[in-house]
């Protein structure tokens, strides 16, 4: 990544308050009641997110913002109803408790459609949303740029070199790169 | 002519400060300032007229306002209000197809700048499907070549394809990824040239050449891109034209036969714009809505709405061991046209092409974990942990009209209590055999290539169709000169009035079509001023 005192003004606040907070709130305020249902299921969608970055405080956030996508299927409650919907459908099974194994094969019946009927809510549209929203979390902090190799803002020097050798050197420094 | 005037830079603090502003009625109100309504109001404007543009969305900045950061600028970029979806293959909308700002949706498009072709605009003539347009080509090509100046158009000095090669600017660099993906494209015997883009790899005008940032689709900060916010604005607010950001049209008002003008909210206030000519330009969702919620207004065709198109894209990733850092330059890159003409010997009508590209990694991530419900924990992790080592082709095919997919009025209701837009999309089988040859070939591309792994995610870009034009009134809602059959002094002039798609990206089309109406509707009042 570019350092700090080569970037813009807009672009190093947007760095700096995010490796400061990780997102981080006192407390979870839209979904506090669910707190270990949603922090366990989201351990498992992105299990290794850098603990600097709290997810479940990410998605407790940005539950209402439309962050780019304002679509919507008939009879699917907004996002952040949703979230809740699930939620509490999940908290209320005991999702926190079962084993990890049996977590696991709940979230992949959830995101193959099969379990809507078995949880009777949208429990497809629920864990797809919610894993959209985590990503958006996970992704958006510095700390998960430097794991996947990503360089960040460029503004406003740009790229001098683009070329696939230099592409090449421009990655070594990256834990994921290190990880091949 | 018009007279030549200085063209400002695109700083907004300056553009605010030099506008005109106008009290009472005027010649023209344009309703939504993207690809076609900056571009109307430059044009009439320049022709002499007073002209209000009302957008919806804000007046930003390029430099203060655009960050370099894909979540802050999800949202003020967008037009992600609500909007039902549904049909066999219910749209994503918002950032993949609709701005909402001073320059529309060219603020975060990929300014990809290709030209229609001549069989593009005969589609029943050619392969006896859909309609043909009410013009050819020959219409069109000067306006074309007209845009390509203003934005300007970077791309290749020649190339194999019909198009608007030469360009006034030169092309842009091959990156990592070009080169790794275009020897894949070249393994399999295909063409491989530049993509034409509405960006500029020369200074001009206050604005910067291109400084390969990358993040043109998050409002690119060196106003290279040339969105209309900084090619065709500047020059309309130096005509004259006033530029009315966050206002939101509700109503088009009419009365025996004619509109008035707009009703619109600025800042929660009921506002008036009286205009002896309407434009609407809100792209090919929200025009159908705001006629059908100004009173099923110039519909007497009921074709207010129908036939919405978007073109077909799955977009194919393949995993290199070598890192291609995608994200660098802007996101197409090179491309191949080979396959974009209609080939009787591949089982279906017209075509589709592709091109290099680059997803951010927000956008990368969730448009994978979209379409592969396996994709996430562990499986999700190790794919994203190599962002880097990830290309992209980007396909775009030709959607068929259908009369069943349109645009309608949901029950639920915006903020302001505005029915929201329904939006019904399924697929034809013409459509999915394309979708089906896209996949396979860019996959074939990859795997030439030397992917190691290869992913797919489904799409689709652009939204067009919905107020088509033509000459019969019975079957059209505007005629060739986006002027509607219903009421003479509205217009409809954006994606919207496309008989049929074709398979490029609309804003250069859009562009040329709004130049040729602009024209036309000075001729022509020139004609009944004359008259009278």
């Amino acid at each position: 990544m570019k350092t700090l005192e080569t970037l813009g003004r807009r672009e190093r606040a947007v760095i700096e308050e995010r490796q400061q907070t990780g997102y981080r709130v006192e407390r979870l305020t839209r979904f506090r009641e669910f707190e270990p249902t949603l922090r366990g299921l989201l351990a498992l969608l992105l299990p290794g997110t850098p603990n600097t970055i709290d997810l479940a405080a990410f998605v407790d956030t940005h539950a209402e913002d439309s962050l780019g996508r304002g679509d919507r299927k008939p009879g699917v409650p907004p996002v952040a109803d949703l979230l809740r919907e699930g939620l509490s459908a999940l908290a209320s099974r005991g999702f926190a408790t079962l084993d990890t194994p049996a977590q696991d094969a709940l979230i992949g019946r959830m995101r193959h459609g099969e379990a809507d009927e078995e949880l009777s809510f949208e429990a497809k549209e629920f864990i797809d949303r919610l894993l959209v929203l985590a990503c958006a979390g996970y992704l958006a902090h510095p700390d998960g740029w430097q794991r996947i190799g990503f360089n960040g803002p460029a503004y406003p020097e740009g790229y001098a070199w683009i070329s696939k050798g230099a592409t090449a050197r421009r990655q070594e420094g990256f834990t994921g790169a290190g990880r091949l | 002519m018009t007279p030549t005037r200085p063209v400002p830079p695109p700083r907004v603090a300056h553009l605010r400060e030099i506008m005109r502003t106008h009290e009472g009625p005027v010649d023209a109100c344009i309703v939504g300032c993207g690809a076609a309504g900056a571009v109307l109001a430059k044009e009439l404007a320049e022709g002499g007229w007073s002209v209000v543009v009302l957008e919806a969305g804000d007046w930003l900045d390029s430099r203060e306002d655009f960050v370099n950061d894909e979540l802050s600028m999800l949202g003020p970029l967008d037009w992600d209000d609500l909007r039902i979806v549904d049909g066999d293959d219910p749209l994503k909308t918002g950032r993949v197809n609709t701005g909402r700002a001073v320059g529309g949706t060219t603020v975060h498009f990929t300014a990809v700048a290709l030209r229609l072709r001549p069989d593009d605009f005969r589609v029943r003539s050619r392969d006896g499907v859909a309609v043909d347009w009410p013009f050819g080509y020959d219409e069109l090509a000067p306006y074309y070549r007209e845009v390509e100046r203003a934005l300007p158009v970077s791309g290749p000095r020649r190339s194999a394809y019909p198009s608007g090669a030469p360009y006034p600017h030169g092309e842009l660099p091959w990156s990592a990824k070009d080169e790794v993906l275009g020897r894949g494209l070249g393994a399999l015997g295909l063409h491989v040239e530049m993509t034409p883009h509405a960006i500029a790899t020369g200074n001009m005008n206050g604005r910067s050449a291109c400084m390969y940032y990358g993040f043109c689709m998050d409002g690119c900060k060196s106003d290279a891109k040339g969105g209309t916010h900084v090619s065709y604005v500047p020059k309309a607010v130096a005509a004259g034209a006033e530029i009315r950001p966050n206002c939101f049209v509700t109503r088009i008002e009419s009365e025996r036969g004619r509109v008035t003008g707009v009703s619109y909210l600025e800042g929660g206030e009921e506002r008036f714009q009286a205009a002896a000519r309407v434009f609407v330009c809100g792209y090919a969702i929200e025009t159908p809505r705001l006629l059908l919620n100004s009173g099923n207004l110039a519909n007497s065709s009921d074709q207010v709405g129908r036939n919405l198109m978007v073109h077909s894209g799955p977009i194919v990733y393949g995993r290199f061991d070598q890192p291609l850092d995608s994200f660098i330059t802007p996101p197409v890159g090179v491309m191949t046209m080979d396959t974009y003409a209609s080939d009787a010997k591949r089982g279906f009508a017209r075509g589709f092409w592709m091109n290099t590209y680059c997803q951010f990694p927000i956008n990368f991530a969730q448009s994978l974990v979209g379409s592969n419900p396996d994709l996430w924990g562990q499986k999700l992790m190790d794919v994203l942990d190599e962002y880097a080592h990830w290309g992209m082709l980007a396909t775009l095919g030709e959607v068929l009209p259908n009369g069943e997919n349109r645009v309608t009025l949901a029950d639920e209701r915006d903020g302001n209590g505005v029915p929201v837009a329904r939006v019904t999309f399924s697929y034809g089988g013409n459509d999915r055999a394309i979708v089906e040859a896209e996949r396979e070939l860019a996959e074939q591309v990859m795997d030439a290539a030397g992917a190691t792994r290869i992913l797919t995610s489904d799409g689709t870009h652009h939204l067009l169709g919905t107020c088509r034009m033509g000459t019969d009134p019975a079957t059209s809602v505007v005629g060739p000169d986006c002027r509607s059959h219903d009421v003479p002094n509205l217009w409809i002039c954006d994606g919207s009035v496309f008989p049929t798609g074709g398979a490029v990206n609309p804003s250069l089309t859009i562009e040329a079509i709004a130049t040729r109406t602009a024209r036309l509707a000075l001729a022509s009042a020139e004609t009944e001023r004359r008259a009278a």
